[in-house]
């Protein structure tokens, strides 16, 4: 009985202030607020509350056949509290419908696993707290920044008693092994691997419209496609923002989501399931090793989408190493500034790759140029040493 | 069989005053690979000899122009954005519309005796010479715009001077326009009315050369403006920056080299802001002491207010040094790396040049990410540019 497991990724940063060096010391406002409530509001209202809408529509028509899971950054979580509840009690709503589940990640979206164990275990605990505050779920399932994961994360969150972590399927680690099956980490067992269908992901994510041919995916069509794979679970693991905002409505994205579950279940072989249900109910008898870091991001799925130049190297050295320092002032504002600062948005901005990659950056990077948004990101640095100076002396 | 052009300079090595002479050498030596080409010049002392063939206008008998009768022409206003200087040869100096139609005289004679395609010609010193031998041959005649006198001065329909008029005047003769960069392409086409059939702009290259860098003989990082101390250069935006910078970041200095008519003024107001010991006026430099100088900045900055290409910026760029740039330039068409700047917005200018005087890690990107845009520069393949625009428009 083969499935399909979707999974939506949800996130928004808050993005900075063209911080000037000349207002360093200054203490001026880090976020730009406006920008940041201006997209959350055309992001809630393109994509967020209709797709939301559109899919309890669909738990109602399909009974507990359908089903989807979510995973909401904290940083959206706060912004959702505070400027659109609306939005924040439409997941509460599809999250009493018993049909979707919760997932966790680290709070700010931020690479901290890769930089430092403690303020990584510290921000998906404040995560796991706001999923149980808002949903009344415990996840048992992990997926971390970007899907960025090695082997040692695995070990690590076994240890925090997650039993399942989402990952990307990337053919060179998979050996001939399909994705569609439960994998597990080398030397570990009680732990479960979803592995990401990049293919048919991409499909909607990335290929829903075709240019050349002035016409977009149809249900049937992905749905015929879908049924071709072996295997027992295919996850289909993309952004949410994919319905309404990078896609937009009048692509048909919406039908296409309306329609799809009905194409999928034509072959009654085929159902939804949860991440969790996933993982409870198959087993994993393939090894799936990831040594180095990979990830969902740019073409290399590895680190470089936030770790390739100098720059966002710097970057991230600098933001960690403030980690004693904060913590130690015990001011929760500046603990908070200091979290959103770990934001991988601020480093995917300063990316400075050509080609396709370089498009979908520029895309995203809401400064002109990646020096643009190093220089802001060094600039508030400069300033919040300072400021963490003061407080301490 | 080769097409034949005969080409009019003005500035060549030895004798320049800025991009001008390094752009026509640099062009000149590339083109002598694909037509046969005779370069007739002003002097011709001291440039070594092969290839390109080079015919002084000093060599000629009665050739020697400070020796001419003076003309009754006057110059009716003054000269705007040209240094003067001893190392240019009085190229810029005394009489200069006495010397622009003493050369169209000379240039015209040799052109009698010379069996030619077309005639090329570098800026307008030479754009009255190159029009007077179209009418006379009946041969196309190709104007390369290096710089415009809209960019020296502001000058245009509305505020037209002489050099304004020669210009036009020539252009609209031209049977086709080079320009230095698309920046430039829209001046002709908007300013000067040029139609957009008879331009195809050709960029700038650059010589390669290694990247050489030298110890400083003093700690403070150096950040280096290099041009005519003259308005289109925007030097009075660097000592502006200089002040604002050095209210915030103490390690630094910062040199302007160059001459011109702005460059006592400059002075004077340093001197008065007491920053005399940071901001360094150091001249017109050669060429061996312009590139000691790039070895060791660790900032080029070029604020122009228009700047048709921007040759140093690129020089800049190949010795590694990071570059801050005018938008209203043409170089930054090539050095898509480089920082660009609004040269009126000096909050702007002065917050990237504390930032690279903040984070060194922002310059090395910028530098490395420079070499590769002057990957694909090279002179060959400008004047193969060139070549088809004579074999695909006239």
């Amino acid at each position: 009985m083969p499935s399909v497991c979707l999974y939506f990724q949800l996130h928004q940063p808050q993005r900075l202030n063209n911080y000037s060096a000349l207002d360093i010391g200054r203490g001026l406002s880090y976020f730009d607020k406006r920008m940041n409530r201006q997209i959350l509001h055309q992001v809630a209202d393109r994509s967020y509350l209709p797709t939301n809408k559109l899919l309890l529509k669909l738990i109602k028509e399909y009974g507990d056949k359908f089903k989807v899971a979510f995973s909401i950054s904290g940083t959206l979580l706060d912004q959702l509290e505070s400027m659109r509840p609306d939005v924040l009690r439409s997941f509460e709503k599809l999250a009493e419908t018993g049909c979707v589940e919760f997932l966790a990640e680290t709070h700010n979206h931020s690479l901290a696993f890769v930089y430092s164990r403690e303020e990584f275990f510290r921000q998906v605990i404040l995560h796991k707290e706001k999923v149980w505050q808002h949903f009344r779920q415990d996840p048992l399932v992990f997926r971390n920044t970007e899907l960025v994961y090695n082997n040692q994360l695995a070990y690590f969150i076994r240890q925090m008693g997650f039993r399942g972590v989402c990952v990307e399927g990337i053919p060179s680690l998979l050996k001939g092994s399909s994705p569609n099956y439960l994998h597990r980490p080398p030397d570990l067992l009680n732990m479960s691997l979803l592995l990401r269908n990049a293919e048919l992901a991409d499909d909607i994510a990335f290929r829903f419209e075709n240019k050349a041919e002035e016409s977009t995916l149809s249900p049937l069509e992905f749905a015929a496609k879908l049924h071709q794979e072996k295997g027992d679970v295919v996850n289909l693991f993309m952004d949410y923002e994919t319905f309404g905002e990078h896609k937009k409505a009048d692509t048909g994205i919406f039908e296409f989501l309306e329609a799809l579950p009905k194409a999928i279940m034509r072959d009654k072989s085929w159902s939804f399931k949860l991440p969790t249900e996933s993982i409870q109910n198959l087993s994993a008898k393939e090894v799936y090793s990831a040594q180095d870091y990979i990830s969902w991001a740019d073409q290399a799925r590895d680190l470089s989408a936030w770790r390739d130049n100098e720059l966002q190297k710097e970057a991230l050295q600098k933001v960690y190493e403030l980690e004693s320092v904060v913590l130690g002032t015990a001011n929760q504002e500046m603990i908070n500034t200091w979290s959103l600062l770990q934001a991988s948005d601020h480093f995917y901005y300063m990316d400075t790759k050509d080609g396709p990659d370089g498009a979908v950056h520029d895309y995203f990077r809401p400064f002109p140029t990646a020096y643009d948004a190093y220089l802001a990101y060094m600039n508030v640095i400069a300033d919040f040493q300072l400021k963490i100076k003061n407080a301490s002396s | 069989m080769l097409p034949q052009v005969l080409m009019l300079g003005w500035e060549y090595p030895p004798y320049i005053n800025g991009g001008l002479g390094v752009a026509s050498q640099g062009l000149a030596e590339a083109l002598e690979r694909f037509v046969n080409l005779k370069v007739i010049l002003p002097n011709s002392q001291g440039i070594p000899a092969g290839a390109p063939s080079i015919l002084g206008l000093d060599q000629l008998a009665g050739g020697n122009w400070d020796n001419q009768p003076g003309s009754s022409l006057r110059l009716p206003v003054k000269l705007q954005g040209y240094a003067n200087q001893a190392e240019v040869q009085g190229l810029y100096s005394g009489n200069l519309l006495k010397r622009v139609a003493h050369y169209e005289t000379l240039a015209r004679r040799i052109a009698r005796g010379e069996r030619f395609d077309l005639v090329h010609a570098h800026d307008w010193m030479t754009f009255p010479a190159a029009i007077g031998i179209k009418r006379e041959s009946k041969r196309p005649a190709v104007l390369h715009v290096h710089s415009l006198e809209y960019d020296r001065s502001g000058s245009g329909p509305d505020a037209p001077n002489w050099i304004y008029e020669i210009e036009k005047e020539a252009l609209a003769e031209a049977d086709l326009v080079i320009p230095v960069s698309e920046y430039t392409s829209n001046i002709l086409e908007e300013v000067y009315e040029v139609p957009k059939a008879k331009i195809f702009p050709v960029h700038n290259a650059i010589v390669p050369r290694k990247a050489v860098r030298l110890p400083k003989p003093f700690p403070e990082k150096l950040v280096v403006f290099m041009g005519r101390i003259t308005g289109q250069k925007g030097p009075e935006k660097f000592l502006n920056a200089a002040l604002l910078v050095l209210e915030h970041f103490d390690n630094v200095r910062f040199m302007m080299a160059g001459q011109g008519d702005q460059r006592e003024q400059l002075m004077r107001l340093a001197a008065r802001a007491r920053i005399g010991d940071r901001f360094h006026s150091v001249g017109f430099l050669s060429a061996s002491e312009k590139q000691r100088m790039l070895a060791m900045a660790d900032i080029f900055i070029m604020p122009s207010m228009s700047e048709p290409f921007g040759l140093v910026a690129l020089e800049a760029a190949q010795m590694g040094v990071p570059c801050v740039i005018s938008n209203r330039s043409g170089v930054q068409e090539v050095l898509p790396a480089a920082i660009s700047i609004d040269p009126a917005n000096l909050r702007e200018m002065t917050h990237y040049l504390l930032s690279l005087l903040r984070y060194p890690v922002l310059g090395q990107t910028i530098v490395q990410r420079q070499k590769q845009n002057l990957l694909g520069l090279d002179w060959e393949k400008a004047a193969m540019k060139i070549v088809t625009a004579y074999r695909e428009r006239i």
